[in-house]
């Protein structure tokens, strides 16, 4: 999907590589990860894949096309709702963008929202809800905007830890169900090797893929999975390939 | 509640001790009425001249909604202009500027120079006031748009007009209310300064005959007129806001603590 995509930007007569050499492909129906510490360039990575921005040098397809907008879902760090908007109609926004009938659009995200457990908030409108609600009704919204894939921006990074353990867990069960493949971008660890099939660890400025690891646990998973030591291995891998924890590394 | 009665209750007590201060000064000292009528010779006066004041107010109401009216559908078409064309922002945003520096009082005069003594004069003048706040506000909302919000928008392959109509305009309407409001409190006295000027009706007409005449009784009852006006459409422009955007006041799209909740 990826081959050999290189990114910058022109900064003051000069240019500042933020991307170097990804290649990546992304299964059909799979769920991948991409960390990296921060100014690695993950969120411009995201940009490009959702075709915000065109790469500067390399090939990037989605389905044998190089047409992106308007065809692949993207999920913010923040959840952006309206607040003019009630919960269903801002679920429905890039449906009315498509030019569909305002009726059949909601008749679509009523079915999403039963599957998502916001029966009954239909018409509440954003401030009314909690934020683990509203990324619900966030991704609801990005679910009916997506083709086949779905891009995540650290989508529970706003949230304080328990909701975001909740929304972790709610996103491993309800995730099957919606037949999308799936590009995670986090900093934490444990919530990529949790969520994903794959993962893709960047370097510093210029992003390069330092480390691709395919994990091994079969699905259904469950939060217990971060006790076993398999996992705790896996982590201490990617903590390496981040520079951190390290024989020589200590950099905590 | 007791609370919100009182923030309403105190400036009532405060006027009132103000005029009970001013009507004893004035009987005390005996200040003629031509320097300084007791308030109530005021409302006497103005109660008498009730039909006057109410002919002379409708008049002056009906050119501050008029230019009102101008002033929101030229100050928003320039804004929208200004946002989506940056030539039109680059040629038109100085001049916006350096017309406010143009005083009024110099330009209410040449008005009714070019278009005589009738109402088109003060409804310009009005315009003109009510327009730069207007505009300025709009164009301020419009740029106020979370620029995340517009990427969203773009991975949704909305076009640029989509994005206006979803996105930005409703993002502005809390500081194009803003704007009226500003706009509201100068509009009266803009109709009001532009008869002064030059009219054969209007609050302002009834200024300069009452001053020439040392009506000064009437003088004060025609700034009580000038001054509620102003108030009523102050409210009034609230109201319109409240109901407009209601969602403005709710709270915003940050966190809340809402317990209770399920995540």
């Amino acid at each position: 999907m990826l081959d050999d995509v290189s990114h910058g930007y022109r900064l003051g007569g000069r240019y500042l590589p933020v991307l170097e050499a990804i290649t990546l492909t992304l299964p059909r129906s799979g769920f991948a990860a991409i960390i990296g510490p921060s100014g690695s360039g993950k969120s411009t990575l995201l940009g490009l894949i959702a075709g915000l921005e065109e790469p500067v040098a390399g090939c990037l397809q989605l389905g044998g096309s190089s047409e992106r907008l308007g065809h692949v879902g993207y999920m913010p760090q923040r959840d952006l709702l309206h607040p003019w908007r009630n919960a269903l109609d801002n679920a429905t926004v890039a449906l009315e963008v498509r030019g569909m009938a305002r009726t059949m659009a909601r008749a679509e995200a009523r079915a999403l929202f039963t599957s998502f457990g916001l029966d009954g908030f239909e018409r509440a409108r954003p401030h009314e809800l909690s934020g683990g609600m509203r990324q619900r009704v966030a991704l609801a919204r990005t679910v009916l905007a997506s083709g086949e894939l779905i891009l995540l921006d650290e989508p529970f990074g706003a949230l304080d830890a328990l909701t975001r353990a909740r929304m972790q867990d709610w996103l491993l069960e309800t995730w099957p169900h919606l037949g999308r493949a799936g590009l995670l971008v986090t900093h934490d660890v444990e919530e990529a090797l949790l969520l994903a099939d794959e993962v893709y660890v960047l370097s510093a400025r210029p992003g390069r893929i330092v480390l691709h690891l395919r994990v091994p646990f079969g699905r259904p998973r469950a939060r217990a999975l971060i006790a076993a030591p398999a996992f705790g291995r896996l982590k201490v891998q990617l903590l390496e390939a981040l520079g951190l924890g390290g024989p020589e590394g200590g950099a905590l | 509640m007791i609370a919100l009665a009182r923030r309403g209750l105190a400036p009532v007590v405060l006027v009132a001790a103000l005029l009970l201060l001013w009507e004893g000064y004035v009987s005390l000292r005996d200040v003629p009425a031509t320097i300084l009528p007791a308030p109530s010779r005021i409302l006497s006066a103005s109660l008498a001249a009730a039909g006057l004041l109410r002919w002379h107010a409708t008049q002056t109401l009906a050119e501050t909604l008029v230019g009102f009216a101008l002033a929101v559908v030229i100050g928003v078409a320039c804004a929208v202009a200004i946002d989506f064309f940056a030539v039109v922002r680059h040629a038109l945003f100085p001049l916006l500027i350096a017309s406010q520096t143009v005083p009024i009082i110099a330009l209410a005069p040449l008005l009714v120079l070019w278009f005589g003594y009738g109402a088109l004069p003060k409804v310009l003048v009005v315009a003109l006031v009510c327009f730069f706040p207007i505009v300025v506000a709009s164009v301020h909302g419009l740029a106020a748009s979370d620029p995340e919000l517009i990427k969203l928008y773009r991975t949704f392959g909305a076009t640029r007009r989509q994005i206006f109509r979803l996105v930005r305009l409703p993002t502005a309407l809390p500081a194009f209310f803003a704007g009226v409001r500003i706009a509201v409190t100068y509009s009266v006295i803009g109709a009001v300064f532009g008869e002064y000027v030059g009219a054969s009706r209007g609050l302002g007409v009834l200024l300069q005959t009452a001053k020439n005449s040392y009506r000064t009784d009437l003088v004060f009852g025609m700034i009580a007129v000038t001054a509620t006006l102003s108030l009523t459409l102050y409210g009034l422009a609230v109201l319109v806001e409240r109901l407009s955007i209601p969602w403005a006041r709710a709270g915003t799209s940050e966190s809340r603590p809402t317990s209770g909740t399920p995540v």
